[in-house]
């Protein structure tokens, strides 16, 4: 009678499983039933679609982690793009500008005298003038 | 668009990372409030024709007779010069009267601060310059340009 009602119990999750309402855990133990003597030639078809659905599963998941490795490689070329293109667009436009009181001057030559007169203006020691000199003398005297 | 989203995520996490490296306190003196006065002069030049010089990049910002905007200027470079791989400096009074800096971006670049603050001079214009610039120089070659 026990072997009845095991056998009823294995037949209900064989049928249940061609139903796809079975839990992992009862695919698992049904795995495992498949293996022993009890599961006769009238658990042959389950047999064979248990077998392919491993195969199948594992193709399916094969299948599943490559259609996510494109997914991710195809939104990181987009983002590859759209990062990528300010920098090309900079590197082929040139800049000239300066702004002169708040007004702004795009005319090249006019854009590189004010770059010139910067580069004077900061290299060029003003500091020698006989009266900053005279300055610093003093300076030094009075802090002694 | 989740994954998009991500990606951008992580990029925007290691450019901050990467850049604060190479990110100047004199940068603030670059931007539209200090462009829009009327006692300062502001040059950007990128271009291949700054390539006879060994440059890539250059700017400047000239503030006319501000004492206030000197010492803020002033302020600045002295925190960026704590980085920088060469330097020369003259004081005047305590203050600092010039100064030229190199600081490195790469193994191949360079960027460079170049100060003067003629406030501290009598006699001389009124100006407070500092200069930005990106390239492959020595600090030899550039303080040599206008000699």
């Amino acid at each position: 009678m026990k072997a009845n009602v095991d056998i009823n119990y294995w037949r209900n999750l064989a049928e249940r499983y061609f139903e796809a309402e079975t839990t992992e855990a009862e695919e698992t133990a049904l795995r495992r039933f498949l293996a022993t003597e009890a599961a006769t030639a009238e658990f042959d078809d389950l047999r064979a679609v248990m077998g392919f659905a491993v195969v199948g599963r594992r193709r399916v998941a094969r299948r599943h982690r490559r259609r996510t490795a494109i997914r991710w490689a195809a939104a990181a070329a987009v983002v590859a793009v759209i990062v990528a293109m300010p920098f090309a667009m900079s590197n082929s436009n040139e800049v000239y500008v300066a702004y002169v009181g708040g007004e702004k001057i795009t005319d090249r030559d006019e854009v590189v005298n004010q770059m010139h007169s910067a580069m004077a203006q900061v290299l060029t020691d003003d500091g020698d003038s006989f009266e900053s000199q005279m300055d610093d003398i003093f300076n030094t005297l009075n802090n002694k | 668009m989740k994954r998009i989203i991500i990606i951008l995520l992580l990029i925007a996490t290691c450019s901050f990372w990467l850049s604060a490296q190479s990110n100047l306190k004199v940068g603030r003196f670059f931007t539209d409030d200090v462009i829009s006065r009327k006692n300062v002069t502001v040059v950007e030049v990128k271009s291949r024709d700054l390539k006879a010089y060994k440059l890539s990049v250059f700017k400047s910002v000239t503030v006319d007779n501000d004492a206030t905007m000197a010492q803020s200027i002033e302020g600045c470079v002295k925190a960026d010069a704590q980085k920088a791989i060469e330097k020369e400096t003259g004081l005047r009074g305590g203050r600092l009267y010039y100064g030229f800096y190199t600081f490195s971006l790469s193994k191949d670049k360079n960027c460079y601060i170049f100060y003067r603050n003629n406030l501290l001079v009598r006699g001389a214009k009124p100006q407070t310059t500092v200069v930005y610039m990106e390239g492959t120089a020595s600090l030899a070659e550039l303080k040599n340009l206008y000699k």
